[in-house]
This record gives structure tokens, C-alpha cells and sequence, in this order.
């Protein structure tokens, strides 16, 4: 029965799933949190953790900003695989120094108004490879380059002496242009790398939906539902969840799910936010237990840190604004394939924001 | 016909009496309403101010990452910024309730009244002098500090710390001696003294004998 159990609400093993920090449109507090923040009601970029914090806020003006990964090992291949031609020679380097490499960077430009926000994402990245099988060396990549034009919008729905609650959601406009596939090392004998390596564009909508529920009784937690790329072109197809070769971006292109339980305790010399937070696969299918991750937050005015843990990641950020400009530092620990590779690796990023 | 008429003539009289407040009621409705409202504690900004400041500079001189220099180079400008709003928040008062102060006092007299005037106009313009003072002074110290202290720093990078820190010196000695009349009228019962005191500079393990100069402002 519990063997039963465990099969329904655990999702399938994959064959390369990789865990990035920084994804397309990640906030400072999302990189911090490992997206455990969708119950924030309190942090300046919460509509990004939940757009249904959307009635929440009451920031406006213009906002622009960025967030990369600055410091760690694979920084330098990540960097070079998105903005250089990539060359036999440097795969071949690749191979024998170190087998997975993987690089983010994100960046917007937003304009915020009490009724609505609305941003134009010029490049994101996630850039991934994985040289593997000694025996006969093979090369497994996932380079995604990408751009959005968003509008975020919420209502309260929902407001009396017990609870209240509120709807949000995002549309946007992306264009993708990815790779994600895999050839053999030896293939590069007879073919040119950028032959092997055919970049696809893809344009859609797609939406972000969520929902918070926030009681009155300070004992009870507050509840909130994501759902994130509903219709996204980026998704994670059974035969590639199944494949042996595939290296696939996982909770970052793809639909997904979230359900997150938090709790918050203001008084004069702060506010302490906490948050549990169970990623599913599409629309609440299969529960990804090795990704649940758990945060823990403090804020006082224009400064926070918080720190958060999951079983394959772990993070501590520092965050610190003034009125016109906001600095991120964050140092994280990750390994980045999960149970399919041993490799740890050591980041550390920044994220900022300029108000004008 | 003679009812509807009156009736009209009635309810459109309610409506024009609404249109013209009683300015004293407005005025007490305003200041209510634009009282400014701490999300924690007056010292907010310049707790979370003084926190990056103090993070930006232990990591800049210790982090041996470039890119993170800068970051922390940031975060210390972040943070001093954040100190000198905080500063004017503290001492800016708020104009529509200590007017409403003034004019609640009994005994009102015209000579009472322009004192409490001019004092409030001082109180708001040393507010301002005050955050640029300290904003400048603590930016003028802390470039001259990477520029100096930090090792490793690249010339071209030293050269713009030093630029930053001589526009930042010269505003801190402005906002220092451009004391307005109104906020010399506010001030003139505070006592301005200056201390001479001798001081001790550690450098290069030896101590350099210097001379500490202090005013209350």
C-alpha cells in the first residue's frame, strides 16, 4: 500500500534534470528562497514569487535589473557556450577537466502601476552541458536563450474577518531559441560544431496563475498556488523524462506546479517570513519530493537576508536597497544533477535593481 | 411645480456648502492623512542603512572576487545612501500636523506664531543639510578607504574612488558651513562648541601623533 502510494505522488526519475538558481524571471528573494516565497506578502518583489501577492503591493515607478551567476566553477564554460562560437577543441577540454558546466543570467526592464505591472525581459539564459560515458564520450546540452514581454496583474476576491484571499497571474510573450539535445564527442570528427549544434526558435504565450490565502488566526499558515508556464513551448515530454542522454532544465521551462505553507511574525525591529514549499509536476501531477525546499527570511526596511535548503540546494542571500537602487549577494551550494552526479559546486551571484 | 423647484434649489445649495471645507477641518483631515507611517520602528532606514554598510565593507575587503568587489563596492554606496535617508526621515518634521500645532496653541499671538514658522522652516531645511552632510562625508571616507586601504585595486578603478571621493568632500564642507538663516534661527539656542583634542594614528606599526577637531552642529 505504501509502495503504492509512493509510486502515485512521486514523480518518475529523469535522466538529466538540472537545478538552476536563477531562472528566467527570478527575483532576488526567489533566487534566495529557492522559490519557497510565494506566501511573502512583505518583500518588494513578492508579485514575482506569486502574482497573486499582486493586491499586496504598493510599489510603483519604473524598475530595471538584472541577476547572474559571478563567481564558480563552470561560470567561464557557461558564458562561453551562450556568447562564443562553440569549437571541437573546447568540447574536447571540456570532457577531460570537468564533466558538467552550467550558467544563468536573467534581466528586466518593469514598469509598476497600482493596476498592473508590465516588463520587458531582453535576454535570459540558462545554459547547461554535461560531458559523460568515458567509455564512448558523449555531449548532452541545453542553451536556451529567450525573451519576454509580461503583464502582471491580481485581485482580491476574498476579505472578511477570517481570511482573505486573492487571484493573480502573469501573460507573456516569449521567444525561445534553444538547443537541447545530444551527439557523440567522436561526431566532431566528421562535422563542424555548429552543425551538430542547430539552435530552434520558437515563439507563444503562455500565463503564470496563482492564488494566496491568508487567515486571520495568526496560528494558521498561509497557503498559497502557483502555476507557472502554462502553455510554455519548453516542456519536459515523457520520452526526454525517460531518455539516458537528455539534459533537461527542470522547474524553470517547463509547467509546473507549487503549493507553499508559510507563516510570518512582524513586531518593531522586523518581520521574520518562513515558508515550506512542494513543487509538482505539471498542474499538480506527481510531487517532486527531492525538491521541496524550506526558507527562512528577515527583513527590516530596506534590507533582508534569507536562507533556504532543499535537498540538492542550499542558499544564503543578502540583500540591501536604498530608494533608487537595490544590491543582491548570494552564495549558494548546489548539486546541480541531483542523484545522477556527484559534482557539488560552489556559486555566488548578484542581482540588481536601479528605480527610476 | 413650485415644490420641485424649491427641492432643486435645496439640494443643489447642500451640494455647494459641501464644495467650500472649513480649511482648519481640511487641513486637520490632510495632516491625518499624510502623516508619514513607519513600517517598523524611526530607525528603520538607517538600521538597514548602517547594516549594508557594515556588510559592504567587510565583504569588499575580504572578498577576492572581482565582479563581488564591485557588488560590495555597491553595497556600501547602497548602504551609506540609505543611512542619509533614514537621517532626513528622523529630522524632517512633518509640515501639516506642526502647523496644526501652531494654530491649536491658545494665546495665539502674531510673534508666536512667525517664531514657530521660521523654527519649522529651519528644523526642515537643517533635515536636509543634515542627510546630505552625513551622506557625503561617510561616501567621501569610504572611497578614500578602497581607494587606499584595499589592495589590489586597479588604477583606473583608484582614480574614479578618488574622483567620487573629492566630488563627495567637497558637498560635505559645503552642506557643513551653508547653514541657512532659518535653521541659524532654529538653532540659536543649541550652544556650538568646539573641542581641540591630541590623537594617535596607527601607521605602518608605528603611531603618528594628530590633532582631533570636533563641533557640534
Amino acid at each position: 500500500m505504501w509502495i503504492l502510494l509512493a509510486l502515485i505522488i512521486t514523480a518518475p526519475s529523469w535522466a538529466f534534470p538540472v537545478l538552476h538558481f536563477i531562472k528566467p524571471d527570478s527575483s532576488f528573494t526567489q533566487i534566495t528562497t529557492l522559490d519557497a516565497c510565494t506566501t511573502f506578502s512583505t518583500t518588494v518583489d513578492m508579485v514575482k514569487c506569486n502574482p497573486a501577492l499582486f493586491p499586496y503591493q504598493a510599489d510603483q515607478g519604473l524598475r530595471m535589473g538584472g541577476a547572474t551567476i559571478t563567481d564558480g566553477e563552470s561560470v567561464n564554460v557557461g558564458q562561453k557556450l551562450i556568447l562564443d562560437p562553440i569549437k571541437q577543441d573546447f568540447l574536447r577540454d571540456l570532457f577531460q577537466k570537468r564533466a558538467f558546466n552550467s550558467w544563468a543570467a536573467n534581466s528586466s526592464i518593469e514598469l509598476r502601476t497600482p493596476k498592473f505591472y508590465m516588463s520587458y525581459d531582453p535576454l535570459l539564459i540558462n545554459a547547461d552541458i554535461f560531458v559523460f560515458n568515458p567509455a564512448s564520450p558523449e555531449v548532452s546540452m541545453s542553451l536556451v536563450k529567450s525573451n519576454r514581454l509580461k503583464v502582471t496583474s491580481g485581485w482580491e476576491v476574498l476579505r472578511n474577518d477570517t481570511l482573505r484571499f486573492s487571484i493573480g497571474g502573469t501573460a507573456y510573450y516569449y521567444r525561445n531559441q534553444y538547443f537541447r539535445d545530444s551527439f557523440f564527442l567522436s561526431d566532431l570528427a566528421t562535422k563542424k560544431a555548429d552543425q551538430l549544434i542547430d539552435f530552434k526558435k520558437k515563439n507563444g504565450v503562455a500565463a503564470d496563475l496563482g492564488g494566496a490565502l491568508k487567515f486571520e488566526n495568526r496560528f494558521l499558515p498561509k497557503v498559497s498556488f502557483v502555476v507557472k508556464n502554462l502553455n510554455s513551448s519548453l516542456q519536459n515530454k515523457d520520452q526526454d523524462i525517460t531518455s539516458e542522454n537528455q539534459l533537461r532544465t527542470i522547474l524553470t521551462y517547463e509547467t509546473y506546479s507549487r503549493l507553499g505553507f508559510g507563516y510570518d511574525y512582524k513586531n518593531s525591529w522586523g518581520i521574520i517570513n518562513g515558508e515550506i514549499n512542494l513543487p509538482f509536476r505539471d498542474v499538480y501531477r506527481e510531487l517532486y519530493t527531492e525538491y521541496i525546499s524550506g526558507s527562512v527570511g528577515y527583513s527590516l526596511s530596506r534590507f533582508s537576508t534569507q536562507v533556504s535548503y532543499s535537498k540538492y540546494q542550499s542558499v544564503l542571500g543578502l540583500n540591501f536597497g536604498s530608494k533608487i537602487a537595490t544590491i543582491g549577494i548570494f552564495y549558494g551550494k548546489s548539486r546541480p544533477l541531483g542523484d545522477f552526479s556527484t559534482q557539488t559546486e560552489n556559486v555566488s551571484g548578484v542581482r540588481f535593481e536601479v528605480s527610476l | 411645480m413650485k415644490i420641485l423647484f424649491l427641492l432643486v434649489l435645496f439640494v443643489s445649495s447642500l451640494a455647494f456648502a459641501e464644495d467650500i471645507q472649513d480649511p482648519y477641518e481640511f487641513l486637520k483631515k490632510r495632516s491625518a492623512i499624510t502623516k508619514p507611517q513607519t513600517t517598523f520602528n524611526e530607525y528603520e532606514d538607517i538600521i538597514s542603512g548602517g547594516v549594508a554598510f557594515v556588510v559592504g565593507n567587510l565583504g569588499y575587503f575580504t572578498t577576492t572576487s572581482s565582479t563581488l568587489k564591485i557588488a560590495y563596492s555597491g553595497v556600501q554606496t547602497v548602504g551609506v545612501i540609505g543611512i542619509g535617508h533614514g537621517i532626513y526621515d528622523y529630522y524632517y518634521p512633518h509640515f501639516e500636523s506642526r502647523l496644526l500645532g501652531m494654530l491649536q496653541k491658545k494665546q495665539l499671538t502674531k510673534k508666536k506664531l512667525a517664531n514657530d514658522y521660521v523654527s519649522l522652516l529651519g528644523e526642515m531645511e537643517r533635515a536636509k543639510r543634515l542627510s546630505i552632510l552625513w551622506t557625503s562625508g561617510l561616501l567621501t571616507g569610504q572611497y578614500a578607504l578602497n581607494a587606499f586601504v584595499s589592495k589590489k585595486v586597479p588604477q583606473d578603478l583608484k582614480d574614479i574612488y578618488l574622483f567620487l571621493g573629492g566630488v563627495n568632500a567637497i558637498v560635505a564642507i559645503y552642506s557643513y558651513f551653508n547653514v541657512s538663516e532659518y535653521e541659524q534661527y532654529h538653532l540659536r539656542d543649541l550652544e556650538q562648541k568646539t573641542h581641540v583634542g591630541a590623537i594617535a594614528l596607527p601607521i605602518n606599526g608605528t603611531f603618528a601623533p594628530g590633532l582631533l577637531i570636533t563641533r557640534t552642529w
